[in-house]
C-alpha cells in the first residue's frame, strides 16, 4: 500500500523533503514505517528515537497498524509556546 | 449565546486587548486568568545575540489539539470562555508568541486551567520554533522539560 508521509520541522530538514509517498506491505505498523524511513533517509536515524508519529492528526504508538490513504506525520519534539 | 472559544494560529501581533475583552463580560465568570509568552533576549557564545524566533506548525493537527485541550479545560474546570492564540512565522525578541486566557466562575479554577493549557500546549501541540541569531545561524529549539521556557 501507498502511504503519504509528511515531515515536519527538524524531520523535514533532515530528510530534505516535506512529503513523500512510501510503499509498505499491507500489514505494516508504525514501527515498520520507522524502519523504512531510517533506511530511506539515513540522516534522520539519530533523531528517530525522539520522533513521534501522528496518523490522521492523532498521535499513535509504534504498534498502531497503518491503512491505505492514512495521513502520516513525522513529528519531532514540539517546542511551541 | 456568545461564542465561548477562540482558537487561532496567526502571523501578526497578538491582539491583546481583544483577547482580554473576549474572555470578559460574562457575569457568571468571576475569575479571569491570562498568560502571555514572549521571546526572551538571549545570547549564544558562538552566534551572538538572538534576533528572533521562527515558528511553524502542523496547522490542521495543532488546531484540532487546541480545540480538544479547550474542551477539556471547559469540562474539568468549568471554564466558560477560553482563548488560545499562537503566532507563526517570525517573532522578535520581546514580542508575544502565545496567549492563553481563561474565564471561570472563580479564580482557583481559572489559574489551574490556564497553567494546564500552556503546559499541555508546550508538550503536545505540533508547533516548533527555530532560534535565529545575529550571525544568521538558525537552529531548532530543543525542548527541555526542566526549563520553563515560554
Amino acid at each position: 500500500m501507498e502511504i503519504a508521509v509528511l515531515f515536519l520541522g527538524l524531520a523535514r530538514d533532515l530528510t530534505g523533503v516535506e512529503q513523500v509517498s512510501l510503499t509498505l506491505s499491507n500489514t505494516s505498523s508504525v514501527q515498520a514505517l520507522r524502519e523504512v524511513i531510517s533506511v530511506r533517509f539515513p540522516r534522520i536515524k539519530s533523531a528517530l528515537p525522539t520522533i513521534r508519529f501522528a496518523v490522521n492528526q492523532v498521535f499513535v504508538t509504534d504498534v498502531h497498524m497503518l491503512q491505505e490513504n492514512d495521513e502520516v506525520a513525522v513529528i519531532p519534539p514540539v517546542s511551541g509556546g | 449565546m456568545a461564542e465561548s472559544t477562540w482558537i487561532e494560529l496567526l502571523e501578526v501581533r497578538l491582539p491583546v486587548d481583544r483577547i482580554l475583552a473576549f474572555v470578559s463580560g460574562d457575569p457568571a465568570l468571576g475569575g479571569i486568568v491570562s498568560f502571555f509568552g514572549a521571546t526572551r533576549g538571549e545570547s549564544d557564545e558562538v552566534h551572538g545575540p538572538l534576533l528572533r524566533l521562527e515558528y511553524e506548525a502542523y496547522r490542521s493537527m495543532a488546531l484540532n489539539q487546541l480545540e480538544e485541550l479547550t474542551q477539556n479545560a471547559m469540562r474539568r474546570w468549568g471554564a466558560g470562555r477560553v482563548a488560545i492564540l499562537h503566532r507563526l512565522g517570525p517573532v522578535g525578541v520581546g514580542e508575544c508568541s502565545v496567549a492563553i486566557a481563561v474565564a471561570c466562575p472563580h479564580r482557583a479554577e481559572a489559574f489551574e486551567a490556564c497553567r494546564w493549557l500552556i503546559d499541555e500546549l508546550k508538550r503536545e501541540v505540533p508547533i516548533w520554533k527555530k532560534d535565529v541569531f545575529a550571525d544568521g545561524a538558525m537552529q531548532w529549539v530543543e525542548p527541555d522539560p526542566n526549563e520553563q521556557r515560554a
